[in-house]
């Protein structure tokens, strides 16, 4: 064994040494500033993934940086620094970088424990409009990110050759999209609440209520609709043709697409799928002998069901 | 605090200097139902010199939240439509903005406005202080589907509000084909 001889002279000192920050007081205030913020908590940074062939559209900007980067990850100091309290320029003048969007105040993308927040945050407007500009920088990011898709006024029929094309933001968000031909659909919302139902009326899952009392997806007699007017409660939905005549889709502005019924052992289902702010429609083939379940087994459709109620009450 | 009637309009900024941010809220009551009821969505156009859209991406509403130029700012839920203007960046292309609300053509029955009880659109500064308001008449809209509430607009240097209530039968579509919005 090896011992030290020498006495540790510094072991007075480490243990008598005050820790930076243990004894402010706004710590104890924290949780309470917190709990009496309304705004929105803080949404993450935008991801950055892999980008592969990207269209340059007006949103096909690289993640933005945001007005100030706090930290990226766990904090556990009880003050924020300096740097992170005063807004900074970022490494390039927003000015000089094109269709980026400014922030006037980006929230930390990573945990921040304890301490005081950034002036910014502790003002419910401001982090109100800081939350909403990030949230239209993912949707921007997340769009720009996308392979080239036509829009619908190019395309006449989606199929196997022509696959896929996108809605603008505001062809997502008016009226209704209308799906005829279709013989069954099944719709996935934003909080996974999964739901199906046949144009003869057989349901499962659970239905999504909107706000104005409509349901986000059904049918209206031999008619399948998205209510867009609340495009943002839903992920994705699909409809099924086991007729022999093609499924159209039709949106407020008149525009149309068709899909072709099933041919040659395949049948084409319709994937209404939202990314960001936009809607996009696509043509996926599966095998025409195929169950409804085993369409929604192959999109990754799990039914939910509500618990019943009364069990609440008692 | 001012109130207006239709067709007035007042200045912002030349009255409260070093104004360069507005909050645009708008407000109404619709008659409660159960079954599907009308739904109004706020919307704002920026146009230009010529009275036109400027772009599609000129627009905010729920679906876009910000403008491409990033001077507007949509802040709304279920109870509360509110559009936040930073009059310092907006582009000098940009003449006037438009706020409107459009009931939406839902396919199951679109309803008008002859559900909305009480309709307003005010103007506060960023600190919710309020400049300017107008309470819109909403009787005898049971055609209107769309309704122009007022419009923020440069004149020289300042910008003013004025009230309209200019009401549409003919919904988005109409609004659209007048300020050249492509659907």
């Amino acid at each position: 064994m090896n011992h030290s001889t020498s006495p540790r002279t510094d072991l007075a000192f480490l243990r008598r040494r005050i820790k930076p920050g243990s004894a402010q007081p706004a710590a104890a205030q924290a949780p309470a500033q917190s709990a009496h913020t309304t705004a929105p908590a803080a949404s993450p940074a935008p991801s950055v993934g892999l980008t592969l062939g990207s269209t340059p559209t007006r949103s096909a900007t690289p993640p933005p940086a945001p007005a100030y980067t706090p930290s990226a990850g766990l904090t556990l100091g009880r003050q924020a620094t300096p740097a992170a309290q005063a807004p900074q320029s970022p490494a390039q003048p927003l000015a000089t970088r094109p269709h980026a969007r400014p922030t006037q105040a980006a929230p930390a993308a990573g945990l921040v424990l304890g301490g005081a927040a950034p002036a910014s945050s502790t003002n419910p407007r401001a982090r109100l409009l800081a939350a909403q500009r990030n949230k239209a920088q993912r949707e921007d990011h997340e769009v720009g990110l996308l392979f080239a898709a036509p829009p619908i006024e190019d395309v006449y029929e989606l199929n196997l050759v022509q696959r896929l094309l996108r809605l603008t933001p505001l062809q997502s968000a008016v009226g209704t999209l209308v799906v005829s031909g279709s013989t069954a659909a099944a719709w996935e919302s934003v909080r996974r609440v999964t739901g199906g139902q046949t144009v003869d009326g057989h349901k499962a899952g659970t239905a999504v209520m909107t706000s104005g009392n409509r349901e986000l997806v059904g049918y209206h007699g031999r008619d399948a609709l998205i209510t867009l007017r609340h495009v943002r409660e839903l992920r994705r939905a699909i409809f099924i043709n086991r007729s022999s005549a093609a499924m159209g889709v039709t949106l407020f502005s008149g525009d149309t697409v068709a899909l072709p019924p099933a041919a040659d052992g395949a049948q084409t289902v319709l994937l209404v799928h939202r990314i960001g702010n936009v809607l996009e429609l696509r043509a996926e083939p599966v095998p025409r002998d195929w169950q409804d379940q085993q369409i929604w087994q192959e999109f990754d459709f799990s039914m939910t069901h509500q618990g019943p109620s009364s069990a609440y009450g008692r | 605090m001012a109130t207006l009637v239709a067709g007035a309009n007042a200045a912002l900024t030349a009255e409260n200097p070093g104004l360069d941010h507005v909050v645009v809220g708008m407000g109404w009551d619709i008659i409660p139902s159960n079954g599907p009821q009308a739904e109004l969505v706020p919307f704002a156009v920026m146009c230009d010199a010529g009275g036109q859209a400027v772009s599609n991406e000129h627009l905010v509403f729920f679906n876009q939240l910000v403008s491409a130029d990033a001077s507007m700012t949509f802040v709304g839920d279920a109870d509360q439509e509110q559009i936040d203007v930073d009059l310092s960046r907006v582009p000098a292309e940009i003449s006037k903005i438009i706020f409107l609300a459009y009931v939406d053509p839902e396919f199951r029955g679109q309803g008008t406005f002859g559900s909305v009880r009480s309709a307003h659109i005010r103007v506060a500064t960023a600190e919710n202080r309020e400049l300017v308001r107008f309470d819109l008449a909403t009787s005898g809209l049971e055609a209107v589907t769309a309704m122009i509430f007022g419009e923020l607009y440069r004149h020289r240097d300042d910008w003013k509000f004025r009230a309209l209530g200019q009401g549409y039968r003919t919904g988005l579509a109409g609004v659209a084909k007048d300020y050249g919005i492509s659907l």
